[in-house]
């Protein structure tokens, strides 16, 4: 199983593309295309996936994106009954209809053609409009399929759709009136899609965006959508089996890495994503039976993150890098050093690894330090530099990368001359008198010469932004000095 | 806008008192002059300036540096050799100087408009060519293959300036156990007479 999770593609650092320039082959049926919209064909696999399992999809775009016109064509072809609310302007007696006691004196609803009673799909427009009483209350719609706790069974599908949320930086382009979604509300939607910018088309493309009110939607269109949804569908618990295991490891391997760069995702988004990522792919299998897993796991990674509903700001080449990266490592067999040394979190006890293994090539070890030293704290990348330029291991790594480990290497084997006028207590000068404390404790010894050149280092390049800075980054070097004596190059 | 003080808050304008911080690194000092700086170099971490200057009044100055065979009269000045002959004898002799110094294998090399204090400066051109030709960016490497393209463009010394008008070729190594003895025999005979050994501070 972990040999067929292989990348078909290599994924040599150098020739990553940007998340912009990956093109994935388009699916052969163009079915959002019969529904008369231009450009979006990278969205039917996600469109297709929400559909199949019923999972709550939320759009995100600027306004005339098309995201209303996108889900209204979905209803319409596939024949749902369907409600499309706008949330900044909805009343709840508009969604439940008015209260009215029946013969048995209990209290019932009196339908109206707009109550969400029956509905098969309901559309929630302007979600992040919505005052927060009304988002409370559409929040059991979105979650459970229930209204005032009566259930809802007539109803599959909950899309939403907003603007993208302003935050708290001054975007000209933000959305003022669009506030991020509460987490809680936004962690609902399996599937979160951004919608194309459509001046990213190509010139064709957005002459025929520009003519859309000529395009009439394709009558068979609604046909090929069922016949799409049935066959995902059908191969959804074969995807799962198959790929099942494999799955669940790159999500793991995945939330650790978004964790290291600060982005949490819970335990519910994870099994999201990996529900999210077998959807994707058996929709991409309907179309294209050679469809690759590592492509549906990227196309299911970039639509199933909550952070951009809920006003994060979030950088998809991070996430590409992310990405790649946990396809990478679950994709190295068990009994491969490289898994071992790619699953190892701490970036010095990855390094050691990596010395310690045999056939290790210098291209990945050379990544594997570059990632250590900007990862580690400082301290300890001190600690890691001094023991590759001391060990000689430092001739393994590529020109550019020995070069970055011997600049660290000058900060703690150089001595480091410092004069500076500073305000008397103030915080550098406070700093300062720590770093004397410390040094002077010690005898003249080298170990000493070397923990004062870091330490003035550091101060001169005000990396000490604390006095208790001073104690964390010699505890950082000496401990991490400690783990490199045993490693034999 | 005008800012009014009263009469009373006017004595308190006067900028505070600063604090200096100095440092010369654990257990070093000014120090006072190139002798002093050779002694320190013995057993600690310490610079060395290799540096060989070429004034145009030498008998080995060439106006084109770029060629092997104009190097190679710098360490054999009696060298015959074409070109490409001088090339193959230039990266040997380089390699076999190489052997000779008790090195370690990697050195950190240093930036030449700081670091004054700990430097021993050299002038010896096989040495001056070992440093050159195997460092690249911060990393001077024992067993890289020697490159000549450093070598090939030397400092133009400014025409203005005195004793001599000429070329240099500067690199800076830092040491981190000391420089070795060797090093520092030849660095205390280039300098100017009258000068006496002191005790060695370190032992």
């Amino acid at each position: 199983m972990a040999n067929a999770l292989a990348p078909k593609k290599a994924v040599g650092k150098a020739s990553q593309p940007s998340p912009e320039t990956i093109e994935l082959p388009p699916a052969r049926r163009d079915l959002i295309a019969r529904l008369g919209l231009i450009g979006f064909g990278a969205l039917e696999p996600v469109v297709l996936a929400s559909l199949a399992t019923q999972c709550p999809l939320l759009l995100i775009g600027p306004h005339g994106s098309g995201k209303s016109l996108l889900l209204e064509r979905i209803a319409v072809a596939l024949g749902l009954r369907w409600r499309h609310y706008n949330a900044a302007l909805v009343n709840f007696d508009d969604l439940v209809g008015y209260p009215l006691p029946d013969a048995g004196g209990q209290l019932r609803f009196v339908e109206t053609p707009a109550s969400v009673w029956g509905a098969q799909a309901v559309f929630i427009d302007e979600i992040s409009r919505a005052r927060l009483d009304v988002q409370n209350r559409l929040f059991p719609i979105v979650h459970e399929r229930r209204v005032q706790g009566i259930p809802l069974p007539d109803l599959k599908h909950r899309w939403a759709a907003m603007n993208p949320p302003s935050g708290d930086d001054e975007d000209s382009s933000a959305y003022l009136g669009s506030q991020p979604l509460d987490i809680a509300l936004s962690d609902r939607f399996a599937l979160q899609a951004s919608m194309p910018d459509w001046r990213t088309f190509s010139e064709s493309q957005q002459e025929a965006v520009i003519r859309a009110q000529e395009v009439t939607p394709d009558p068979a269109a609604g046909a090929l959508w069922a016949a799409a949804i049935a066959r995902t569908t059908e191969l959804l618990p074969m995807v799962q089996a198959q790929w099942g295991a494999s799955i669940a490891r790159y999500v793991r391997i995945l939330a650790a890495l978004l964790a290291e760069a600060s982005f949490q995702l819970s335990a519910r988004r994870a099994g999201m994503l990996a529900g999210n990522l077998a959807a994707i792919h058996a929709a991409r299998l309907s179309a294209d039976a050679e469809a690759g897993v590592d492509d549906s796991a990227w196309i299911a990674a970039l639509n199933s993150m909550p952070f951009a509903a809920a006003g994060q700001v979030f950088d998809t080449s991070r996430l590409l890098a992310c990405h790649r990266e946990a396809w990478r490592q679950a994709a190295a067999k068990a009994d491969d050093p490289r898994g071992r040394i790619l699953a190892e979190r701490d970036p010095i006890a990855r390094v050691r690894l990596a010395l310690a293994a045999t056939g290790l090539p210098d291209g990945e070890l050379t990544t594997i330090v570059t990632d250590a030293l900007s990862g580690a704290a400082d301290g300890a990348r001190h600690a890691l530099a001094e023991w590759l330029f001391e060990s000689g291991a430092i001739a393994r790594l590529s020109v550019v990368a020995a070069d970055a480990v011997a600049e660290v290497y000058r900060d703690v084997a150089c001595v480091q001359e410092v004069s500076e006028q500073v305000a008397p207590n103030g915080l550098r000068h406070r700093i300062w008198r720590t770093v004397q404390q410390r040094l002077g404790a010690e005898p003249a010894t080298p170990m000493a010469e070397r923990q004062g050149n870091l330490l003035a280092s550091l101060f001169s390049s005000n990396r000490l932004s604390a006095e208790e800075d001073v104690d964390r980054v010699l505890r950082c070097y000496v401990q991490t000095q400690e783990r490199f004596k045993t490693v034999a190059v | 806008m005008k800012a009014e003080h009263s009469p009373s808050l006017l004595h308190n304008s006067g900028y505070a008192p600063r604090a200096n911080i100095v440092w010369r690194g654990i257990g070093r000092g000014p120090i006072a002059d190139d002798a002093e700086r050779i002694e320190v170099a013995r057993g600690r971490g310490a610079w060395l300036h290799l540096c060989l200057s070429i004034g145009q009044a030498d008998g080995r100055y060439h106006r084109d540096w770029n060629t092997a065979t104009a190097l190679l009269t710098l360490v054999e000045p009696d060298h015959r050799l074409g070109e490409k002959a001088a090339t193959r004898c230039l990266v040997e002799r380089i390699e076999v100087h190489t052997r000779q110094l008790d090195w370690p294998p990697c050195l950190l090399v240093g930036d030449m408009p700081r670091d004054r204090q700990q430097r021993v400066t050299l002038d010896h051109a096989p040495t001056a060519f070992v440093a050159l030709a195997k460092s690249t960016g911060s990393l001077w490497l024992r067993n890289r293959q020697p490159l000549l393209a450093p070598l090939h463009a030397p400092k133009l010394i400014e025409p203005s300036s005195t004793p001599m008008r000429g070329v240099r070729w500067d690199q800076l190594l830092w040491f981190p156990d000391g420089i070795p003895n060797t090093l520092l025999e030849l660095a205390t005979a280039q300098l100017p007479p009258g000068w006496q050994r002191r005790p060695n501070p370190i032992g």
